[in-house]
């Protein structure tokens, strides 16, 4: 079977633009479980009920889709804090805490299908045209049509990965970030204070959860079961750019996203979610292989 | 071969024999329809959270993926009833072997690297179920995506023709489940898979092939939850992968097991009681997703005030021993 | 002949290289003390040889045999035992099962209530006995530092590895366990034995060696070795030790 170029070549800029939701689901499970040690299932659940806010208050308070921001940030930033507290009140070691978050999302799952009924929910019929006209792009690719929304993905996921990137490599908060998950007791007697702060960095990761559900209720219909969809892709560009790294798990999650996409094109598309995982076992078997590689690239350097 | 002198051990496992054949010529006799179905589903559940807690609680190795096996076992049972005359016996052992292969093949890859611990192992067994789902819906053989019927091939057969039958059949599973929980309670066995839930780099140092004892021991626990399958094939009736490979399964296994603690071998029976009795219960609340919600906020509850399940809370006789809660593998 | 041959042992952290060609040997029944100022890779040298750790380059043998490839358990069953540093007790174990799992999966590994019996005899050993059925939270320091040191021995090991088992004890302590590590050789038993305080080494051990940043920098009796100006250089140089 062949495929035009423009075709692929469309294929490849819509999984990566759907690429870059992902890649903003997944900078919260990053810093989250790379530096608080807790691999947050509930993110993906609190992105779902980020979702369904965003499309309870365009639909029956007819807000604008970004004046949401204005009540789910804070609101998620708070539940962010309290499960953090939680964790910290019962000194939750990882597996209680994976546990926790499990339950969480089970518990979440649930809550959205009482609340919103198990049904398709979808927001695309009620926005103005500006949000649903897509775009052919300037010159010199004028047959490639993008969707504004998807742009709204690319600017978010952009301005949010980009800002946790700085903030964690180039700011005094973000060095004490990293010198608390190299350990905690030393980063303490040197000054960092890491309860607060353990706090402020899941508040925050939450709410770049508020922000991603904006984009979700904007780029899908809703179901309650969404995250079971988004998990395979999130986890693993979470573990393929590395813990931690917020960069690295966008650019994971636009990689993955138009792998799976291009499959597609030439097999059969039910098979794409299996796609994903076969990248992360791939991965995990050259493993042992990437570690040798780079102690040979960096040997020169130090030795 | 101390274990088998261990007088201990042995009356336990009279016991337990006892209880079992006491269910069996009671149940049947005197229970209803309705009782000898829920007493088919509480064995089942017992057999899968012993077999969890086996790998699991004992080596502090959390996997997401018993309920994989448990539909591995499933869909096998479905495939041979489908495509043989097979007698229950081979359908019983294609499933368990269905499930020990895909243990097999998972944990001699997992286990090889020390990285893969903790709640990384955790998230690998899930992705495990991801794929496994996207396979069974995928392959016509097992289901093709349009679920598959198993009631027409088993009505005439004894294990298909009654729901007793189901209920000895998985009695026995829950004994030989009950059995291998003993057997690692006061064994080396055990003592190996402690001393790599505590320390795996000290076990190490301290001769115990760490690496065997995971692989062998996850093997063991698939195998178990996949003879649960294959009963569990013919009482569904119909097979499809949502209801089998709902993530609820692994969920309810892990309460069970937390919320009975597994510090004793016996901490995932009663943590299956309690969980089975309060489903049962909360049927009345009439909506399934609140009696869901109600289910995992339980389960918060549990892990934030009792860290050693309702076992660990009672004290012991020969004077009280503190065990760590249940931690994600060792460094 | 000797037990123990390690030759060319280089072991590369990312970039780090932690440590660079390093030569020992050990001849069995002989106390060899491993001193170097901080971060010199001590107990790195120490893992590689126990197998914790994976050498980046280099060779092992013992008793004839290669087991730069070997994992830990397999050396812990030809005969090497090693000790932590931070003593690393069973958190959900007494103190005999502690000990007890040694000699299960050890090198003549039993079963359970012949290592429950062995365990004893190997507590009383080391003074431990009055704490057999004690779990292992409530000891002290000195009392965690000498269950590895019986850990150890309930592999009944040809060679063991000691990290710092003194650092940290008072006096009296210490004493005791230098009576204990000198007892060891009686026993038979090769001694690699690394302490902070080169005195206590020098004191117990037949030779001597001398690390410096990841590298060979001296060995010989104790005597030759204090007297060697490196060594003094490297002392003075870092870190002063008292």
């Amino acid at each position: 079977m062949s495929v035009s170029s423009l075709a692929l070549a469309q294929t490849l800029l819509n999984g990566a633009l759907l690429g870059c939701l992902f890649g903003s689901i997944a900078l919260g499970l990053s810093v989250k479980w790379g530096h608080l040690g807790v691999a947050d299932f509930f993110h993906l659940s609190l992105t779902l009920l980020g979702a369904y806010l965003t499309y309870s208050l365009v639909t029956e308070l007819l807000w604008d889709p970004f004046l949401t921001l204005a009540v789910t940030v804070p609101a998620f930033f708070a539940v962010g804090v309290g499960v953090q507290w939680l964790f910290h009140l019962i000194d939750a070691q990882p597996f209680t805490t994976l546990l926790i978050t499990f339950a969480l999302f089970i518990v979440t799952e649930s809550v959205v299908s009482m609340i919103w009924s198990p049904d398709l929910l979808n927001l695309r019929p009620l926005l103005s045209d500006g949000f649903t006209t897509s775009i052919r792009l300037p010159e010199p690719l004028p047959q490639l049509a993008v969707q504004p929304i998807d742009l709204v993905a690319l600017v978010c996921a952009a301005l949010m990965v980009g800002l946790a990137a700085y903030t964690l490599r180039s700011t005094r908060a973000g060095r004490a970030v990293q010198a608390m998950r190299q350990d905690a007791a030393i980063a303490e007697t040197l000054g960092v204070r890491v309860l607060p702060l353990t706090l402020a960095v899941s508040g925050l990761a939450a709410a770049t959860a508020a922000v991603a559900g904006m984009v979700v209720s904007l780029r899908m219909p809703l179901t309650p079961t969404l995250p079971l969809q988004w998990i395979g892709i999130v986890v693993v560009a979470t573990m393929l750019g590395g813990l931690g790294r917020p960069l690295g798990a966008l650019v994971a999650a636009v990689v993955l996203m138009m792998i799976q996409n291009a499959w597609s094109l030439w097999f059969p598309p039910q098979w794409a979610p299996a796609v994903t995982f076969g990248v992360l076992f791939l991965f995990l078997a050259l493993q042992p292989l990437t570690r040798i590689a780079r102690e040979r690239f960096t040997s020169g350097r130090t030795a | 071969m101390n274990a088998l002198r261990d007088h201990a051990l042995w009356r336990q496992f009279v016991a337990v024999v006892g209880c079992a054949v006491v269910a069996v010529v009671v149940v049947p006799a005197f229970g209803s329809d309705f009782a000898i179905a829920f007493g088919f589903q509480f064995v089942t559940w017992i057999v899968l959270a012993l077999s969890w807690g086996l790998f699991s609680g004992n080596t502090g190795y959390a996997s997401f993926g018993h309920g994989v096996f448990f539909g591995i076992g499933t869909y096998a049972a479905a495939a041979v009833f489908r495509h043989s005359d097979a007698p229950f016996v081979v359908v019983l052992l294609a499933a368990g072997l269905a499930a020990g292969a895909l243990a097999l093949v998972v944990g001699l890859a997992v286990f090889a690297s020390s990285r893969f611990s903790g709640d990384l192992f955790g998230l690998i067994t899930l992705a495990m179920a991801f794929v496994v789902v996207t396979v069974v819906s995928n392959v016509a053989f097992l289901d093709g995506g349009t679920g598959v019927f198993v009631r027409e091939h088993t009505v005439g057969s004894w294990a298909g023709s009654s729901t007793s039958h189901l209920f000895v059949i998985a009695t026995g599973l829950a004994v030989l489940a009950a059995g291998v929980a003993i057997a690692t309670s006061s064994t080396r066995w055990g003592s190996a898979l402690r001393s790599i839930r505590d320390d795996e780099q000290v076990a190490e140092s301290l001769g115990v092939p760490t690496y065997r004892y995971k692989v062998l021991t996850f093997v063991a626990s698939a195998v178990l939850a996949g003879l649960a399958g294959a009963p569990q094939a013919i009482y569904l009736g119909y097979v499809e992968v949502g209801a089998v490979f709902s993530l609820n399964i692994p969920l309810l296994v892990i309460m069970m097991t937390i919320l009975g603690g597994i510090t004793r071998w016996w901490g995932p029976l009663i943590g299956a009681a309690t969980v089975v009795v309060l489903r049962e219960v909360l049927l009345d609340v009439g909506s399934p997703e609140l009696s869901q919600i109600i289910l995992g906020a339980a389960l918060v509850v549990v892990i934030a005030l009792l860290p050693h399940g309702l076992s660990g809370a009672i004290p012991r006789r020969r004077g009280a021993r503190r065990v760590p809660a249940l931690e994600g593998g060792a460094r | 002949m000797s037990l123990l041959r390690c030759h060319g042992i280089t072991k590369r952290f990312g970039g780090v290289k932690a440590l660079s060609e390093v030569d020992i040997e050990v001849t069995a029944g002989e106390i060899v003390g491993l001193v170097g100022p901080n971060g010199s890779g001590k107990t790195t040298l120490l893992s590689t040889i126990a197998g914790s750790l994976p050498v980046t380059a280099g060779t092992i043998e013992f008793d004839g045999r290669d087991i730069t490839r070997a994992s830990a358990h397999r050396r812990a069953h030809a005969g090497i035992a090693r000790t932590f540093q931070v003593p690393r007790p069973l958190g959900s174990f007494t103190v005999e099962e502690n000990v007890a799992t040694a000699s299960m999966f050890g090198r003549h590994a039993t079963g359970r209530t012949a290592a429950l019996e062995r365990a004893r005899g190997v507590l009383d050993a080391v003074g431990l006995a009055a704490h057999a059925a004690q779990e292992v939270g409530s000891l002290t320091l000195h009392e965690r530092k000498f269950l590895e040191i019986a850990r150890a021995v309930a592999l009944d090991p040809s060679l063991i590895l000691l990290d710092e088992v003194l650092g940290g004890l008072n006096p009296s302590e210490a004493a005791l366990g230098m009576d204990l590590i000198a007892s060891l050789r009686e026993r038979g038993m090769a001694v690699i034995y690394i302490e902070h305080n080169v005195r206590a080494v020098a004191t117990l051990a037949d030779r001597m060696y001398v690390l410096n940043q990841g590298q060979n920098l001296a060995n010989g009796t104790p005597a030759e070795v204090l007297n060697d100006p490196r060594v003094i250089e490297a002392y003075l140089g870092g870190p002063v030790d008292a």
